[in-house]
Parts: structure tokens; sequence; C-alpha cells
């Protein structure tokens, strides 16, 4: 794979990656990370087996630095603060959305951050319709149980 | 509630959805700003560089072989430091940061580890052939010449470079120093470095240097001495012992070097496999 072919697959799973990171990182930090998610991919890139496994092997790749992120956190903290001297706002919808289950978590990230629609997010995440329905139906479900009153306000 | 709108935005939208996408919405990922500050009437050829730079822009950051707690340090980053910190270079030794430095790696390949000490104190512990690590400092050039020393500078460019071990070669408004083992050089930008002189307070037990004395030792005593030396520090793994070093059998220091300090990454120098 080349950088223009890698480019592609930046462009078409970037919106992913920045999902996953969001619903398990400091926004504030999810930049420098989807940087280095992507530059861990090209390092790697003679273990994508198959171009077609790019989404689920990135996606494999920002699980895995966000948990080096809280594993490291503390040693790290010199590195991520490199460009960030951004202030962090609680959050409570982010917050909420962070302690859901993966599946749901990441479904409704795609759906209410990245703004994508349901057929879009299966394709992306390669699972079928149904369980999309299902993590977007019960992840609110959840969310709403989890927020009420600061969703119902308006 | 309207399910059509939570699966493809289709049918009335559903108030408490709107809300939610325009509360989390603000976290959208926003990729990088194509640069269109060419009119469209502008050649081909320029719209094609356009193209090479927006994917330039989009490369993934090259990394260097350096590490901070296993974690790749990418090239021309500038790493600020706000608390004691152990960088590890390729494999060839470490470095130790105080609070407050900034740095950048700015080459890193075999043969040239190269890094800008922009601000700051640091350590270092480098086992390389000489030349291969570089630190550029406003006021000077180190060329390190395989061996440990301290280095701090400021943001005026005033600094001091102290050797603990081995050689270091400065060069500073175009006049040269060799530093040794024990000396020191103060820097200032602008200007030569000063005569090196002697550091009163020389640690001369480190065991980088006990190895090299064991491998350098022309005589079984010579040896011996190093070694007892080096044990009384660093108890010797199984195998290694002393009749070893008496006989001069030089592969004890490849069996002696995972137990000493010298950092968990760095690799047996080549300079101890001839």
């Amino acid at each position: 794979m080349n950088h223009a072919e890698f480019e592609v697959h930046y462009n078409r799973y970037s919106r992913y990656v920045h999902a996953i990171l969001m619903t398990r990182m400091p926004p504030a930090n999810v930049e420098d990370a989807l940087q280095e998610v992507f530059m861990e991919a090209w390092r790697k890139l003679h273990e994508l087996r198959e171009d077609a496994n790019f989404g689920p092997w990135v996606a494999a790749i920002a699980r895995h630095k966000t948990a080096d992120f809280f594993r490291r956190k503390r040693p790290l903290e010199p590195l991520l603060d490199v460009h960030a001297a951004r202030s962090i706002e609680p959050d409570p919808i982010l917050d909420a959305l962070q302690k859901l289950p993966e599946a749901y978590r990441e479904t409704l990230a795609l759906r209410f951050i990245e703004g994508m629609t349901g057929p879009e997010i299966a394709e992306m995440t390669g699972l079928t319709h149904r369980s999309v329905r299902v993590n977007l139906n019960r992840g609110l479900a959840l969310l709403r149980e989890m927020l009420g009153v600061q969703i119902d306000v308006r | 509630m309207s399910d059509n709108y939570l699966w493809d935005r289709t049918r009335t939208p559903d108030p408490e959805l709107v809300r939610l996408e325009q509360q989390l919405g603000k976290y959208k990922f926003q990729p990088a700003p194509r640069k269109r500050s060419f009119p469209v009437w502008i050649p081909l050829a320029l719209a094609a560089s356009i193209a090479a730079l927006t994917i330039w822009q989009l490369r993934p950051q090259p990394l260097s072989n350096w590490t901070i707690a296993d974690q790749p340090i990418a090239l021309n980053k500038t790493i600020h430091i706000d608390r004691e910190t152990l960088v590890h270079v390729a494999s060839i030794g470490r470095l130790r940061f105080a609070p407050g430095a900034k740095f950048k790696v700015t080459r890193s390949e075999p043969g040239h580890q190269h890094m800008d000490l922009l601000e700051g104190k640091f350590d270092a512990l480098i086992i390389a052939a000489p030349h291969v690590f570089q630190v550029n400092t406003l006021p000077a050039k180190l060329d390190d010449l395989g061996c440990a020393f301290e280095v701090s500078v400021n943001q005026a460019g005033s600094g001091r470079v102290a050797v603990t071990s081995g050689w270091l070669h400065v060069n500073a408004k175009g006049e040269e120093s060799l530093v040794r083992q024990g000396y020191e050089v103060t820097l200032a930008k602008g200007k030569p470095s000063s005569i090196p002189r002697r550091v009163e307070q020389h640690d001369d037990n480190d065991p980088l240097t006990f190895l090299q004395q064991l491998w350098r030792a022309p005589t079984p005593l010579d040896r011996a001495k190093a070694f007892d030396q080096l044990a009384s520090q660093f108890p010797p793994p199984p195998g290694v012992t002393r009749q070893r070093a008496l006989n001069g059998d030089r592969s004890i220091v490849k069996d002696y070097w995972p137990v000493l300090d010298l950092g968990p990454n760095i690799s047996l120098p080549s300079v101890f496999l001839d």
C-alpha cells in the first residue's frame, strides 16, 4: 500500500477511528491520538494481510491505543500535552456516552458525533443493519436512563 | 421518538435526537482543511501540486526509533518534559530529562540519531560508534564519541556540558573542543565553549566505565579489578565469573549486560561484539 492508497483509507476511516477515540478518552487528547493511531497503522502495515480488513484492523489499533492511554496516562502526559493547553470542560452527555457498553457507545458516537446514518454505520463497521438498529435503540435508551433530565430539558 | 429519524434521519426530526446531535456533533471529526488558496483557473500542474501537498500533509507523521515509555516519538515534534523522563535513543542509549526540558528528534536512522535540545537539561548514556548521536543546541553542537554526559541550556543560549564517561566533541561558534571524562565546558550563544576544566565531583563508579575497563583492560589483574568493581555494584548473573574476566573472555560483557542498569530497551552495542 502506498501513500496515496493509505490516504484513501485515512479519508474513509478517520471518522470511525475518531468516534472510537471519542468514546474512550478526553476530547482534548483525541486529535493527537488519532494521528498516533494512523501513524501506528502506517508503521504496521506489513501486518495487514488484506486491504479489505483495514477498517476493523485500524479500529482495533484505536481501541488498543486508548487502553495504552489509560495504562500509561501519567508517563505519557508530557507527550499528550504537547499541543494541548486546551481546557476541558465537563460534558455530562459525553461522559454518559463514554460509560455505555462498547457496542452501543461506538454506534451512538458514529450516529450523534460523526453524524452518520444507520446504513453508513453498518457499512463502516461491518455490522448488519439489524445490529446497528439494536445498538442505536438500546444505546439510546440507556443513555436516556443515565441522563434523563439533561436530555429531556429543551 | 421516530425510529426512522434515528436510523437515517428521514421522517419528522425528533427534537430529543436533534438536541443530542447538536450536543455531541460539536465533537465531530474535522478533517485537515484542504488548501484552496489558488483560483480555479490555475493550470492543472498547480492543482496537481496542491494534491501532492495535501497528501503530504495527511501522511502519517514519521516516527523516530526513540521512545518514551515504549511510545515512539515523532520526528521533528517538540516534546515538552514536565517531569523526570527517560527517553530511549533507538538501541544505542538513553537520555534522562529533567522537568522543563524541550527537545525534538530531528533524525533517526541507523548510524544517525540526532536531536535538538531547545531548552532544559538531560544526562545521556550513549554507546555507539563516534558521531552517531548528535545534539544541537542554540550555543553548540555536541557530537558523541561514545560516552555519558550531562547537558543543559537555557532559552538565552547559555549552558553547560559535563562528560561523565568517554569523550564528547563540542563545536561552538566554529571552535572545537574535545571534552573528556571528568571535564566540563560552559556554553554561551555566539561564543566558543570554555576551555574544558575538571569537574570536582566526578563519579567514576558508573557501570559503563567498569564495563569498558573490563573490555579494554590489558592485563588479567586490570580485568579482575574492573570485574570486582562492577560486581560490587551489580552482582554478576549466573555463569559470569571472575575467572572468565581473568581469562580475557570477552563474551562476559554480553552476559553481564542484561543486569546492568542501562535501560530496559537498550541492546548490547556492537562495539562490545567485535
